[in-house]
């Protein structure tokens, strides 16, 4: 644990950096970490430029953060234990004492009734920003930010907000992917590339991942074709499973998957060839098996917010950054990964960073032979969240 | 398999394995009178190989033609042992009741007897495809008891349920009153006045609702009654009260659930209640079955009481003597068919009991 | 030598039928088992390394400690109640309806239909359109399966059970098709129902509570004073004697099973419109499994059915509780209610059956036996 949070720090320190924006550390915030305060400072200059806060700062030791989680961290790994984790690192660098932080475990998206009971409670035990991480928890966190207007709603990979107390926070996750395709490209043998994906091709944000990761494929081995298979389900142990193993029996020797549990990773061990984990680095669960992961530091955020909150800067506006602030990366990489995997990535990861080039950059072609982008354009942030419904040229659907 | 077939191959189980104690409950409830000599003759045989057996039963007679010793209970205490040879039916009669009692059943004669129930060409047959009724004819008149005669199972549940409305009918007429009946429903047919207390092998199977009191199965047939979506409870309640004194019905209150009664108590419940209906036809299965005498003869008495009310009674019994002295006519039963009408106050038991086989209908016919 | 035979067979503990018990008794063995089941669940708690006192003070607290913790346990009671009440005019029939399940969740897509696309009516025009609609869709949800068991003597708890399965499918197929939210960017989800088309608010609770204790003054009464109650409770002690009574045994099946469903249609519309204000696969919350044992603690007695609804709602409120503010597992959470219902239920088991050690033979036949081993 201890290990996971040190690594935290360093990474949110190098980021902060990475970003230029690491002015004098020297404000109301003394007590906070040394990376927090980079942190709180870039945000400062941010609400500077847009103005002020729209909700009155709250002491720090006033702070309570709810958190509205879809399973149990306890499970250690996966979609909840990355978000966990992130909380943990936000406490961490703030310095928040486990009182101010309030829990609601194993709240099911689809029961609007108890989503709302956790909430509430969140509520009534005194929080002052709730973090609600799971989709299905959006129209709940809008409704209550109405009736609620003193607390702030944080919600994690939707839509909606309302500017003021009511915000949504995602990354750009598919920058990670993209890097993670490069790595699968040179290691398959097969030129088949298993892809499990929870949602099918509406989903902008699982296709427009599966897309990046089949782009980063693409970009070292054309040859190559991604093979995806849909899930239907954000958690479904037993179907992912079931995914991977026909994919594999398809003959993919590379399993990359957008959906919760290890088990494509696993399935993939068992076979004995190799995968792309998602949310956090799934070598641990499957470590014959995953040259990386494309993993969420989601602290970069939650420290970033109830930080904003503290200094009376929070603007409630949307959250969408990646790589660059480190809310996205990948994994290091399993020592198996084929020769110059590590030179590749790095390269594209540079392009990246530079801000010369992003994934959805320049020609685009879809397995169906639409030009969805042409060369020299860039796909805005609206479309890569919510209007990504094609597949990249060299995806199969099966 | 019918009943009594059954009760044969149980009681030839047990011979078979060789038991030496042998225990029967009531086994000639099943059987036809010469059935029940060839029992009783194995039963003799079996007794001097040594053999020990108990028998239960409620006829007296049979109590005094089988037995060496005689045990009475009464209220599940044993009252009294004695060696058959010493008593009689008054004395057994007097150590089961407790007090002396008349065994004489009474038999008014009613002179004006019209016609009010006609049977014709009724044919019924059981869900399993067998024939419950097979083109059965009769007629019975108000003021008289029609006893109906025959082994169990010979098509007098199924009789009994064509009357009521609640069997499908094959063929035939049901005429009440020169109405066809035939396809009216049970609610219909209870309300023209007949009325059916049928008790079957499990006392409380149909007739009461064994979980609930008095006062709620009061209303099983005029729940209906009155307008509005609610029902009535007060006439309930006093029919139960008057029940209760009137024919001294043994319960802690109008809410017991029946089933925690007493044999004779539920029966008198039932049985109270049909008559309180005033109907102009009354039919009733096995009303004594499994009661004392006290309270057999208290049921016979209403019967008789309803007999003079100009009621029609159909009275479906097993115990051949009682049938003997307490209808006008006997028809009997077997195997779905009439084999014979007898006239009650004639007839000797085994005149019936070569009927119930279906053995003197060849003669008859021949 | 059968009778050794049979000696051998005998089991060493065989379960046979209790005599009635006195009223009274039966009260002091409920109250027992209540008492056993706090006792394990504190040898557990204590397992878990907590102090139990503390961990029943949270739920009792976490459920009441404030206006806004009763208002969250209310909601909980809500479906609850309305759902056991529904239940139990079935089970008052010996009809098990294991369906009601299916039966909300056909009432809250019924109801649901006209939040989304009537949702302009007038406010107290479209609260009673979706009240009667969600009325039919539970109905009809229940009379199915009671059309089958009338006509072709189908197995009704498999029947009902299934269409459970059936109605989540629907409402699956219509969040992810027609009836998809067109803002959603391709998720499969069902719009929030427009402010027009939600229950009102009453003391901070949408007013389902409302219709929820009137309900229970119409089912006692229905089911105690009124010729109709009156059949259902002859046609489930025997049809037989129903049929004898001159009841259309048939009508009494149908007509009840729809009262059923439009009681368990009537909590999906008001879950849906007054506590989600969508409609998601999640609407029943499990409630209707859940109250088929609140029915049967009740003894099918709507006033008790009120009490005990409380009750689980108090569980299920407080240990939500527990789990934030102890950092509990929800498993534990579940494991307690597990255990608290395993007395419980197992009470009932002992009411009416009690277990019987098999007597000693004579001596001999006993050593026989151990020098047999």
């Amino acid at each position: 644990m201890k290990k996971v949070l040190s690594l935290l720090l360093v990474l949110a320190l190098t980021l902060s950096c990475l970003t230029g924006c690491g002015s004098s550390g020297g404000d109301e915030a003394e007590t906070t970490a040394a990376a927090g305060a980079e942190t709180a400072a870039a945000e400062e200059e941010d609400a500077g430029a847009e103005g002020e806060g729209v909700m009155p700062a709250i002491a720090k030791e006033d702070i309570k953060v709810g958190v509205i989680h879809l399973s149990d961290p306890a499970e250690g790994s996966g979609y909840t234990y990355t978000h966990d984790q992130g909380i943990i690192g936000m406490q961490e660098n703030l310095g928040l004492s486990d009182d101010q932080i309030v829990r609601k475990n194993s709240v099911d998206d689809t029961n609007v009734s108890e989503i709302d009971t956790a909430i509430r409670e969140c509520i009534e035990e005194g929080c002052n920003i709730i973090f609600a991480t799971s989709w299905g928890y959006m129209d709940t966190c809008e409704a209550l930010a109405e009736e609620y207007p003193d607390v702030i709603f944080s919600h994690g990979t939707g839509y909606k907000c309302n500017g003021v107390n009511f915000n949504n926070y995602f990354g750009r996750i598919y920058q990670a992917r993209y890097l993670s395709g490069i790595a699968a490209g040179l290691k398959t043998e097969t030129n088949k590339i298993g892809y499990v994906a929870a949602m099918g091709q509406d989903n902008s944000e699982v296709t427009g991942g599966c897309d990046a990761f089949a782009m980063g494929v693409y970009s070292v081995n054309p040859e190559a074709e991604v093979y995806v298979k849909v899930t239907n389900s954000w958690f479904d142990p037993e179907g992912e499973k079931q995914a991977a193993d026909a994919l594999l029996a398809e003959g993919c020797d590379v399993i990359g998957q957008h959906c919760d549990t290890p088990n494509p990773q696993l399935a993939a061990e068992e076979q004995g060839v190799w995968g792309v984990g998602y949310n956090s680095d799934m070598s641990k669960d499957a470590p014959d098996a995953v040259l990386t992961s494309v993993v969420w530091d989601w602290s970069v955020y939650y420290t970033k917010a109830v930080e904003s909150v503290i200094n009376g800067t929070w603007t409630g506006e949307n959250y969408y950054e990646g790589l660059a602030e480190g809310l996205v990366d990948i994994a290091p990489l399993a020592d198996f990964c084929a020769e110059g995997t590590e030179e590749k990535i790095n390269e594209a990861k540079e392009k990246m960073l530079s801000g010369e080039w992003d994934v959805f950059s320049g020609l685009i072609e879809t397995n169906e032979g639409e030009i969805v982008c042409e060369e020299g354009q860039t796909l805005d942030d609206a479309t890569i969240t919510g209007g990504i419904n094609w597949y990249y040229k060299n995806v199969v659907v099966k | 398999m019918s009943v009594s077939e059954k009760q044969t191959v149980e009681i030839l189980k047990v011979l078979y394995r060789g038991a030496q104690i042998l225990i029967l409950d009531e086994p000639t409830a099943v059987l036809t009178p010469q059935e029940t000599e060839k029992l009783f003759a194995i039963l003799r045989k079996m007794k001097e190989q040594g053999c020990a057996i108990i028998i239960i039963t409620h006829k007296l007679h049979e109590v005094l033609e089988i037995s060496d010793r005689v045990t009475i209970l009464r209220k599940g205490k044993s009252i009294d042992t004695i060696e058959t040879a010493q008593a009689d039916e008054k004395l057994l009669t007097e150590l089961m009741v407790g007090q002396a009692v008349s065994l004489e059943i009474e038999r008014p004669l009613i002179e004006d007897r019209t016609p009010i129930l006609k049977v014709v060409d009724l044919t019924v047959t059981r869900p399993d495809g067998s024939r419950a009724s097979d083109d059965i004819s009769f007629e019975i008149r108000r003021g008289e008891i029609l006893g109906v005669a025959g082994v169990a199972g010979s098509g007098q549940k199924e009789l009994c349920e064509a009357i009521a409305g609640l069997m499908k009918i094959d063929k035939g007429a049901i005429l009440y009153e020169k109405e066809n009946i035939i396809g009216k429903t049970p609610a219909e047919i209870i309300q023209l006045g007949i009325s059916m207390s049928f008790v079957p092998e499990d006392r409380l199977g149909m007739g009461l609702v064994a979980s609930m009191g008095m006062v709620e199965n009061m209303l099983l047939k005029t729940y209906r009654n009155g307008r509005g979506p609610f029902v009535d409870r007060r006439p309930a309640r006093e029919l139960a009260e008057k029940l209760v004194t009137e024919l001294d019905i043994v319960t802690p209150g109008v809410n017991t659930p029946v089933r925690l009664m007493s044999g004779g108590n539920v029966q008198k419940v039932l049985l109270g209640r049909e008559i309180e209906s005033k109907p102009n036809l009354l039919i009733t299965a096995y009303p004594v079955r499994g009661l004392d005498i006290h309270s057999s003869y208290t049921i016979y008495d209403l019967l008789n009481e309803q007999k003079k009310r100009n009621v029609a009674v159909i009275f479906i019994g097993e115990d051949l003597d009682v049938l003997l002295e307490l209808s006008d006519v006997i028809m009997v039963l077997s195997h779905g068919k009439i084999t014979g009408f007898l006239d009650a106050r004639k007839a000797t038991k085994e005149q019936v009991g070569l009927y119930m086989t279906g053995a003197a209908d060849k003669e008859v016919g021949a | 030598m059968s009778q050794n035979h049979y000696n051998d067979r005998e089991p060493v503990i065989r379960v046979v039928k209790r005599a009635e018990l006195p009223d009274r008794q039966i009260t002091l063995l409920r109250l027992l088992a209540l008492i056993l089941a706090l006792a394990a669940g504190g040898l557990f708690i204590l397992c878990v390394g907590y102090n139990p006192f503390v961990i029943y003070g949270t739920i009792l607290s976490g459920a009441l400690r404030s206006p806004m913790a009763i208002q969250a346990t209310v909601k909980i009671i809500i479906p609850l109640l309305i759902t056991s009440l529904g239940v139990t005019l079935a089970f008052k029939m010996r009809f098990w309806n294991i369906g009601a399940e299916g039966q909300i969740i056909m009432g809250a897509v019924f109801a649901s239909y006209f939040a989304l696309f009537h949702a302009n009516w007038n406010h107290w025009v479209l609260i009673l359109v979706m009240a009667a609609a969600g009325m039919i869709g539970g109905g009809l949800w229940g009379l199915l399966p009671a059309w089958f068991k009338a006509n072709y003597g189908t197995n009704e708890t498999l029947f009902t059970l299934m269409l459970n399965y059936k109605a989540l499918h629907i409402v699956s197929w219509l969040q992810d098709g027609p009836w998809r939210d067109p803002g959603s960017q391709g998720f499969a989800k069902i719009a929030r129902f427009d402010k027009n088309a939600s229950l009102d608010k009453v003391l901070g609770v949408h007013f389902g509570w409302i219709i929820a204790l009137i309900l229970i003054v119409i089912v006692y009464v229905y089911l105690r004073y009124t010729k109709q109650g009156y059949e259902i409770s002859v046609v489930g002690e025997s049809q037989e004697t129903a049929r004898y009574a001159g009841m259309n045994v048939k009508k009494v099946l149908l007509r009840t099973m729809l009262l059923s469903g439009a009681v368990c249609g009537l909590c999906g519309m008001i879950q849906a419109t007054g506590s989600d204000i969508t409609l998601t696969t999640g609407v029943t919350g499990g409630v209707g499994f859940t109250a088929i044992i609140v029915a049967w603690l009740s003894q099918l007695n709507p006033v008790t059915i009120l009490i005990v609804s409380v009750l689980f709602g108090i569980l299920e409120k407080g240990s939500s509780v527990i789990q934030s503010s102890f950092g509990l597992s929800t498993d534990c959470a579940d494991v307690l209610q597990g255990i608290i219902l395993f007395f419980v239920l197992g009470c009932e088991f002992f009411i009416r059956y009690r277990l019987v050690a098999r007597k000693k033979k004579d001596g001999g036949k006993e050593r026989n036996k151990g020098g047999e081993r």
